[in-house]
């Protein structure tokens, strides 16, 4: 087969047929038969030359060949298939002979793909949020718009706006407003506190929330009736059927009763809106929903509005026409006349971002994916490479034999390579179906990492599925074809000889060892510090106390109940009867939602964000506020009932920086806001440490409060509790009654972060265990080049400890290298990271090293269990005669 | 022989076996051409060739590059015994059917 590559024409006498007719049959055969159909053709050809001349000659070539096409075709087909039938049979027989490495060598692959499966599945989900509503691409929310720029402010839209669209603009097909409401329900003993939605009927034109029980046309007509979510009926009815029974609910301040008008299907785990059942709207925000001018207190309705548009119509220009209906309208309210549109099917991505909403569930943010993608494909990285690795490492060892003897008797080198790749695949199809093993195993634990409820459908990846295979099979030939190509190159009798280097000493597997020691350091630098920043948000002060503080939920309580007004303090009296019990206080608004205000400063056009809670006198000992001037609220002093402020730092730094203490605020935002400060609190986290703590005032109790802190002592917390329950029950008997403790409120704000660090920290290990098995295949295979060397070393007097430190030192060397490049990657990327959060951990800079030193440890530890193994090797055996 | 020889396959074979020492894919179409009167085309001699040769019907070795070949090698093929057999076996199968069967009265 070699004779024309070696002279490319050793007979410049004879005729050659026509080159191009020469290349196509070459193409056309199938590469067995190649070098002497080739010869057959050309001595035919030779032949009809000689006897009828080059014309002649050249015809019957062409012909032939075009003739012959469909014959080749077939045998190039018929080849291929029992190609791949003796393929897969090599390809079997490989795996049993070895099955112990098989399944580091395919389980690691599959690791990693699995790691990709759950990526994509976490990616898809983000993306198919939303997506059962039939119109989502045509659902916006209309916005109302104060300020400009940077300082520009979203609202919600005023009551009569959805409405009023729907009927002046042909775009909007249909229009309704949203409202979110707490409701308690009552139903015989029991009372639960649910997540209410008020609609308009036309919400079930907009948005598919099909309903199991009841007609979605007529459900919300009635002023009275209610629309439970499945749950929340068999909560209430139990087995027997809701639908035209009553139920008492206590939306606001009014109980009235319902009547239940349908029963909603289970809201899918991918819908941004949710809600546990639905009410008209009017029950959420009042009879003054529908009119333009302000309401009763003189502040006017403002509700979420959503709008169908009609197929191809422009939102945002459509937006642009609003003010020229509504401006007429609103002008009594004096509400400027910016409106504008956000697309529904973007909520999820993060497009609206409201950190007031009642209305939507929480997200997770656009962030993830892409932190979520990158550690997928670092993983599919490090696995890949390493599937490669251990590949090469085993063919070193086992295969030689065997490609050299293919090799003697005649094997194309294609051939091989071709059964090298087609290994590969095969392997690499192996180890997806193993990857989606791992991953539908690993899901559930999964799914409660990233709270979500992913599941894995094949039926349902579609396409996807393709490329994951494509993906597969091209990794796994890609690896196979590496040792291939090797081993391939090399001449059979080096083989024989057990001569045999994988790519130049040092060159390729240096690359893979850089690599994947490059992406372990990242890795566990990344980990580490978002670690440390988990750690820095739990346990960082919030400038007010934490510990052993219960927090009760009131928002049951009605105010308007003649009882109410006496319902704290008598707790309260009642509560500090008990040693164990230090203080009790209310507050208007949770820690973590405090109310805002949006207030306009002198002449500047947007209006400010000030963030504001009622409270009462025991406010500032029961939380542990630090004073920083003046004074907290006094009971002796009757003006700090009404128009006496205490505020935080930011507040006095941005409105009174120079004398804060009796600073009257009418100054600063006007006659309609007569203020007066009379002291200064240092800075606490009312939000969490996710934003940066925003000016804030607090005012005495103007309003019934909704949550009581309750401040416990001494030892035993169960037992202060079971105190705390008696009283609460006996103070208020109808009441449920609900606690958290502080602390653990406090901790779950950063649970996110906390998820975060575990798997960043589980992938990091996993990187790192994969590339010592790496290391692992690179020792034997280095071992093995280097037999002779050590052989000789040791006749020379080396040491076991000189020989094995000659192999460690390479890849020390390696792990430094790897740690400079990963050093300044990783730097970026966790300050990419910290850079979101405005209370964050500085990166210490031993961390680096340290990290790359944690690794090299690790490393030596591994290829010492087989470095020693050679260098105590008798020389006598390796350096026998050949 | 669990499948009966193609018309083709039985062709080639008795050419390899006429051809003796000198059967080589041209040499083999000559035959053919020149004994059936038909066109035949090279291309349609490789693949039942080596459908033979994988059945063990047919070996081949290598012989020697020729310059009028381009310096490219023949493949001679010889047949086996199991050849031998099947070729026996087509030969007994077309009798049997031809058995009984009088010339005259199909012309």
């Amino acid at each position: 087969m070699g004779a024309d590559q070696m002279n490319p024409n050793p007979h410049p006498g004879a005729p050659r047929p026509p080159l191009v007719g020469r290349w196509l049959l070459s193409r056309l055969l199938p590469s067995r038969l190649r070098p002497t159909a080739v010869g057959d053709f050309a001595e035919l050809y030779h032949r009809i030359f000689l006897k009828d001349g080059r014309v002649k000659a050249a015809l019957w070539y062409w012909r032939e060949v075009i003739r012959s096409v469909p014959d080749f075709f077939r045998a190039a087909v018929y080849w291929r298939i029992t190609m791949i039938g003796n393929y897969l049979k090599m390809a079997f027989r490989l795996m049993r002979k070895r099955p112990e490495f098989t399944l580091v060598n395919i389980g690691g692959l599959a690791i990693g793909l699995a790691g990709c499966i759950l990526a994509f599945l976490f990616i898809q989900d983000e993306y198919s949020f939303d997506r059962f509503h039939d119109h989502v691409e045509r659902i916006y929310e209309v916005r109302s718009e104060i300020g400009t720029g940077n300082d520009a402010i979203t609202l919600e839209t005023r009551g009569p706006v959805g409405p009023a669209l729907a009927t002046d603009f042909p775009e909007v097909e249909a229009s309704a407003r949203l409202a979110g409401a707490d409701v308690i329900i009552r139903a015989g003993e029991k009372i639960f506190l649910r997540k209410g939605l008020g609609v308009d009927p036309s919400f079930f034109s907009i948005f598919n929330f099909p309903l199991v029980l009841g007609d979605p046309a007529s459900a919300l007509s009635d002023p009275y009736s209610v629309v439970l979510g499945r749950e929340t009926a068999r909560l209430c009815f139990g087995a027997s059927d809701p639908v035209g029974r009553t139920i008492s609910l206590k939306v606001g301040d009014r109980t009235a009763d319902y009547r239940v008008t349908g029963i909603a299907e289970k809201i899918p785990d991918r819908s941004s809106l949710d809600f546990d059942l639905l009410l008209p709207l009017v029950r959420v925000k009042g009879p003054f929903v529908d009119q333009w001018v302000a309401g009763p207190d003189g502040s006017p309705v403002e509700t979420y509005c959503f709008v169908r548009l009609r197929e191809g119509a422009d939102a945002n220009a459509l937006a642009a026409r609003f003010p020229a209906t509504l401006d007429k309208r609103i002008s009594t309210g004096g509400k400027p006349g910016r409106h504008f549109v956000v697309p529904f099917a973007a909520y999820h991505r993060g497009a609206r971002d409201y950190p007031f909403s009642t209305i939507l569930k929480s997200r997770g943010s656009p962030q993830t994916s892409v932190l979520l993608t990158s550690i997928a494909f670092l993983i599919l990285l490090v696995a890949g490479l390493n599937f490669m690795n251990l590949s090469a490492g085993a063919a070193a060892s086992d295969r030689v034999k065997e490609i050299g003897l293919r090799k003697v008797f005649g094997a194309d080198r294609n051939d091989l390579l071709r059964q090298f790749r087609f290994e590969g695949a095969f392997a690499g199809l192996a180890a997806l179906a193993g990857g989606f093993g791992l991953a539908s195993l690993v899901l559930p634990a999964f799914n409660r990492f990233v709270g979500k409820g992913l599941r894995l459908d094949f039926l349902k990846i579609g396409w996807p599925l393709a490329a994951l295979i494509l993906l597969a099979v091209l990794v796994g030939a890609a690896a196979g074809s590496y040792p291939g190509w090797a081993l391939t190159r090399s001449r059979p009798a080096d083989l024989f000889r057990g001569r045999f280097f994988l790519g130049r000493p040092g060159g390729f597997n240096r690359a893979f060892a850089l690599i994947q020691f490059g992406i372990s350091i990242f890795l566990l630098i990344t980990a580490f510090f978002l670690y440390r920043q988990h750690r820095f948000l739990v346990t960082a002060d919030p400038g007010y106390d934490t510990d052993r503080i219960a927090v009760l939920d009131l928002r049951q309580a009605s105010p308007a109940s003649p009882e109410f007004s006496r319902f704290l303090p008598d707790l309260k009296s009642r509560l500090m009867r008990h040693p164990e019990i230090r203080g009790v206080s209310g507050s208007g608004s949770a820690l973590n939602s405090w109310s805002a205000w949006f207030l306009k400063r002198g002449s500047s056009p947007a209006p400010e964000l000030i963030r504001f809670n009622n409270v009462d006198l025991d406010y500032f000992n029961v939380l542990g506020l630090r004073l920083r001037q003046g004074r907290w609220f006094s009971p002796e002093i009757a003006s700090d009932a009404s128009g006496a402020v205490v505020v935080n730092e930011a507040f006095a730094r941005l409105y009174a920086p120079s004398q804060p203490i009796g600073k009257n605020l009418a100054e600063v935002f006007g006659r309609k806001f007569p203020y007066r400060i009379i002291g200064v609190v240092g800075d606490f986290h009312f939000d969490s440490m996710h934003t940066a703590i925003q000016p804030a005032m607090m005012i005495l109790g103007e309003e019934p409060p909704q949550w009581a802190y309750v401040r416990l002592g001494g030892e035993g917390i169960g037992r202060a509790m079971a105190a705390v329950e008696k009283e609460f029950k006996a103070a208020a008997p109808d009441l449920p009654f609900l606690y958290s403790f502080l602390d653990e409120d406090t901790a779950r704000l950063y649970e996110k972060e906390a998820r975060w660090s575990l798997m960043v920290g589980l992938v990091s290990l996993f990187a790192v265990l994969i590339a010592c098995s790496g290391v692992f295949g690179l020792a034997i295979q280095i071992t093995a080049r280097k037999k002779k060397e050590i052989g000789v070393r040791k006749v020379m007097g080396a040491s076991v400890r000189q020989i094995a430190g000659l192999i460690n030192g390479e890849f020390l060397k390696t792990a430094a290298a790897a740690g400079l490049l990963a050093w300044p990657v990783s730097f970026l990327a966790v300050k990419k990271i910290l850079a979101g959060y405005p209370y964050r951990i500085s990166p210490a800079i031993w961390v680096f090293p340290a990290s790359t030193a944690a690794l090299m440890i690790l490393v030596l530890l591994t290829i010492n269990l087989h470095t020693l193994k050679a260098a105590r090797t008798d020389p006598a055996e390796t350096l026998r005669s050949e | 022989m669990d499948r009966m020889l193609t018309r083709a396959e039985e062709y080639l074979l008795l050419a390899v076996i006429k051809l003796k020492e000198n059967a080589y894919p041209v040499s083999i179409f000559d035959e053919i051409g020149k004994t059936t009167g038909a066109s035949w085309t090279m291309g349609a001699i490789y693949f039942p060739l080596q459908r033979l040769e994988e059945k063990g019907l047919l070996t081949s070795l290598l012989g020697d590059p020729t310059p009028e070949r381009g310096g490219k090698s023949r493949r001679f093929y010889r047949i086996t015994e199991a050849g031998l057999e099947a070729l026996t076996a087509a030969r007994r199968a077309q009798e049997g059917m031809w058995r009984g069967i009088e010339w005259a009265r199909i012309k």
